[in-house]
């Protein structure tokens, strides 16, 4: 999508020129919203597909990426290059779905701590097994905790450790949902 | 023939996802070699990594979120220090204790200034331009390593946040928004009378108080 800043045309800002990204992203980094549009407009489609495969609900994930690119603006200031920005943006989303589980969702987090505590796959039904599911069905049926740690780990490429970090729980947790929820994958994608 | 006992389950999301150990991984492998079972199952957990990595990284949205998350940054205000205004208002009104904490901080930030500026004026005036010029580098440069730290720390942190308890991260944000307004503030100072070494000083040290506390929020996490 080109755009523009004072009918300066900046093109697509996720892969333009990066001498003119990073003109667009210190313009937004000294208060410019219309820049930060900019930004957002490049990246957001990234964030809602992390929000919507964290959080395996559509709603949801609307509110949280509204919630990150927020919280984005507020903290763009500290963003100084050494990462590029979609990875800056990614890790920030992260934090942002995490912290709101935190906050919100303590059944979320009792599952991401025990993962001998929930069955998965449990929430899919018999209807469903009988029908090979596509991923983004199937990962949005894991249970919450298994799903988290599968998307970070799977998708996102964190190590177990990294996770620990981020969620609190164990490494060795970390690597139990993992499997669980491979394994319950595998059943509800007929593999 | 006999097989070995088939690979436990580590094992095969190990040999899977190639996350074995050199030696692990070539005795699973030894063992697939031989054992159609474990081969069939690591290869199902390897077509879910397939699959799972062909979904596509980002999706367009239907509805287009921009109108809200403007106006949510038009509402607040928001200034990019690093909370919002919003979380301050609520910390403070939930502990009075925090405001009062936050105001000691700004206050010492103030006697320290006025300290400063006495003990510093007089030696300003008399210290001769080449070792005027290297104070005033030494506080800048100062200044700037720990502006630098700061910010490097702050996204040493951003990871921490989401394991803060929401109590202690509004007490953060708002200790650090106290700080922030102070840092401002000197700016603003630095920016009038450039030249001014006890400026440029005081705003190293609430650089420095910035890092100091960033810190202990990251030891504590």
């Amino acid at each position: 999508m080109d755009q523009s800043i004072d009918g300066v045309a900046v093109g697509h800002v996720g892969d333009g020129d990066p001498a003119r990204l990073d003109e667009v992203v210190r313009r937004a980094q000294a208060g410019d919203v219309d820049a930060f549009e900019l930004v957002y407009r490049a990246h957001v489609s990234a964030i809602y597909a992390l929000c919507g495969r964290m959080c395996g609900d559509d709603v949801e994930a609307k509110e949280l990426v509204q919630d990150a690119f927020v919280r984005a603006w507020e903290r763009l200031r500290s963003f100084r290059g050494q990462s590029s920005l979609g990875t800056w943006l990614h890790r920030l989303a992260v934090n942002v779905v995490l912290e709101k589980w935190r906050t919100s969702k303590r059944e979320a987090l009792r599952m991401i701590d025990d993962p001998d505590g929930v069955e998965l796959g449990a929430s899919a039904t018999s209807m469903d097994l009988d029908t090979a599911m596509d991923v983004k069905d199937a990962t949005a049926r894991l249970p919450a905790g298994a799903r988290v740690v599968f998307v970070l780990h799977d998708i996102e490429g964190y190590s177990h450790d990294e996770i620990a970090t981020m969620t609190g729980i164990a490494a060795g947790t970390s690597r139990a949902q993992l499997f669980r929820a491979r394994r319950a994958l595998a059943r509800m994608l007929d593999l | 023939m006999m097989h070995a006992p088939h690979l436990e389950e580590d094992d095969r999301q190990g040999a899977a996802d190639g996350t074995l150990d050199a030696d692990r991984m070539r005795e699973a492998y030894a063992h697939l070699a031989v054992c159609g079972e474990c081969a069939a199952d690591v290869q199902r957990l390897r077509m879910v990594m397939m699959r799972t990595r062909e979904a596509p990284v980002a999706i367009e949205t239907q509805e287009d979120l921009w109108p809200a998350i403007r106006a949510r940054i038009d509402r607040s205000k928001i200034v990019p220090l690093g909370v919002t205004n919003a979380a301050n208002a609520r910390g403070a009104r939930r502990r009075p204790w925090l405001a009062i904490a936050s105001t000691a901080i700004a206050a010492a930030l103030l006697i320290a200034a006025l300290m400063e500026m006495q003990r510093w004026r007089p030696s300003d005036v008399a210290e001769v331009p080449a070792a005027a010029d290297v104070a005033f580098a030494s506080a800048a440069d100062s200044s700037r390593m720990y502006e630098n730290e700061a910010r490097r720390l702050l996204n040493e942190l951003e990871m921490q946040r989401a394991m803060m308890t929401p109590a202690a991260r509004a007490s953060l944000d708002s200790d650090l928004v106290v700080i922030d307004r102070s840092i401002a503030e000197l700016k603003d100072a630095v920016a009038r009378d450039p030249r001014n070494v006890s400026l440029q000083r005081l705003l190293a040290a609430s650089y420095r108080q910035k890092v100091e506390l960033i810190e202990r929020a990251n030891n504590a996490g």
